[in-house]
């Protein structure tokens, strides 16, 4: 293509992917949704958490597995995120375990809260 | 419960203007402009893309791309380089003879105001670092001992350098594989203090059994319109790996990232393989990035939904009519129904954002009146006046 030199040997590894020369690397991209499934060990493995504290919060229901035990659960991608706020937040705040759920589940519905009041404030500033 | 998640490091960024200089802006991975043009195909875009080569996309960014994390540049900052002191006792507000309690209820009370998941107060990234940084020495013993050791002499933001033959002030740290700090980054200051005899123990880390590189979390910015048809952006950052003596380094390098269509406020996106290098040969951890949308003007978006305020005239809302109406996707055609009164909500499915389910844009109706700046149209409003009694008030009975 003009304007390259050439050497290029771009390759579209997967959907996201991409292959460049040089130092850069292929990435693949992937949109944690509500599609993706996650399994205890990846999740384990991503957190550093041992299956039995993902059980722990399973059980208090901070994420909800589907699955009929912990061999077969499967998570959906947002519950990463989710864990990952819990475990910060215990880390970092000091906070116990029941005091991170609380707070995930509040800090959520705050961001939830925030995404509305900005939309409806545009609307009332652009009537006024 | 202790968590060895690691928080990847504030990023620097140049601002969009001619100074050059790397700039903090804590916590959000911010990206250079598009390479492919928002509103195109999304197909063609990416073929488009697909073409181009590393080299011709810095080349073509060279202007805009300055994303830096903030360790890569202080782990680039050498033994010879100038730092400046930290008063850990100011950043924590405490005296210098602060019992351990205190040091531990000033640290809880700080971090619940600074700490990024819940403060909104500016800076918080960069505060709840150095607050980190600050407890970390403070709560030890041995650390804060050596620090104190320095003397009270010292100015927050003088010019520092180790004492000579420094070796942690004679005392010894030890680092627990719990240890929180061990997935941090701290400053120069705090390296130079206890860089060495610190990552000591975690050299045996780097040089150990084989493990999994950890996981990153970070930010990125990013347009709605990027968001809805996707892009491609070049990021650079750092990510820590192990050197050839088991300490560990950060590495700055530059990604491709293909953001994938469809991405919604707060989500994150997986880049795998793209985080913390693995010990004794282990697999790199992934890259998480938390998405966060830049205003726009036009639209607002809500999760997957979209809003949109439409402004209609008084007629056009009266007698109905046939719109031309913008949405993330392009211009489309909206029939509007006769007797339409403002804050009325139109829905355009799945014009919204998502990947495989889309969402939907609502329209949210305005009316405008034309005003009254000439005669002929103030003879038309009392024409109006005449011909079409109405009191919009009757409901509150006046």
């Amino acid at each position: 293509m003009s304007g390259c030199h050439g050497n290029c040997r771009s390759i579209r590894a997967a959907t996201w992917g991409f292959k460049v020369p040089d130092k850069t690397v292929t990435i693949t991209a992937t949109v944690l949704d509500e599609d993706v499934m996650l399994s205890v060990d990846q999740l384990c493995a991503s957190l550093g958490l041992e299956p039995d504290d993902l059980i722990a919060y399973v059980q208090e229901g901070l994420v909800e597995p589907r699955g009929t035990g912990p061999q077969t659960w499967k998570f959906p991608g947002p519950a990463l995120k989710r864990l990952h706020t819990a475990l910060r937040l215990g880390r970092e705040l000091e906070i116990d375990f029941a005091g991170t759920i609380l707070a995930v589940d509040l800090l959520e519905e705050i961001e939830r809260l925030r995404a509305r009041v900005r939309a409806l404030e545009q609307l009332l500033g652009e009537t006024r | 419960m202790s968590c060895p998640v690691p928080r990847l490091p504030s990023i620097r960024t140049r601002p969009e203007s001619a100074d050059t200089r790397p700039v903090a802006v804590p916590g959000v991975l911010r990206v250079p402009p598009p390479v492919v043009p928002a509103g195109r195909d999304r197909r063609v875009a990416r073929q488009r893309t697909a073409k181009l080569c590393a080299a011709c996309i810095l080349k073509h960014c060279s202007a805009t791309l300055i994303v830096l994390a903030i360790s890569a540049i202080e782990s680039a900052s050498g033994p010879g380089r100038s730092m400046k002191f930290k008063d850990y006792y100011k950043i924590m507000g405490l005296s210098r003879d602060a019992s351990a309690d205190e040091i531990k209820r000033a640290y809880r009370k700080l971090a619940r105001k600074y700490h990024p998941d819940v403060s909104k107060e500016p800076q918080a990234e960069e505060r709840f670092k150095e607050l980190g940084e600050a407890y970390e020495v403070l709560r030890d013993t041995e650390k804060r001992a050596a620090y104190d050791h320095l003397g009270a002499s010292w100015q927050p933001g003088q010019d520092f350098t180790p004492p000579p033959n420094w070796q942690g002030g004679g005392f010894e740290f030890h680092q627990g594989a719990a240890d929180p700090a061990a997935n941090h980054h701290f400053s120069d200051f705090f390296e130079s203090l206890f860089g060495h005899a610190f990552h000591a123990g975690a050299g045996a880390t780097g040089a150990g059994p084989r493990t999994r590189g950890q996981d990153q979390h970070s930010k990125i910015t990013i347009s709605l319109d990027d968001a809805y048809h996707g892009a491609t952006r070049i990021i650079q950052l750092a990510v820590p790996e192990w050197d050839a003596t088991g300490s560990r380094v950060m590495r700055n390098h530059a990604l491709q990232v293909q953001i994938p269509h469809g991405v919604v406020q707060g989500q994150q996106i997986r880049l795998a393989g793209q985080g913390a290098a693995g010990a004794g040969g282990g697999p790199r951890g992934d890259l998480y990035l938390e998405v966060q949308l830049q205003p726009h003007p036009l639209f607002k978006s809500e999760g997957h939904d979209i809003y949109l305020n439409l402004p209609l005239t008084p007629w056009e809302a009266a007698l109905g009519a046939q719109l031309t109406v913008p949405t993330l996707g392009g211009n489309v055609e909206v029939k509007i129904p006769a007797g339409s009164q403002s804050g009325q909500k139109l829905r355009l499915k799945g014009r919204g954002l998502g990947s495989k389910t889309r969402g939907d844009q609502y329209i949210v109706l305005q009316i405008v009146a034309p005003p009254a700046m000439t005669p002929a149209a103030r003879e038309f409003y009392e024409r109006m006046s005449r011909e079409l009694p109405f009191n919009p008030r009757s409901h509150m009975g006046v």
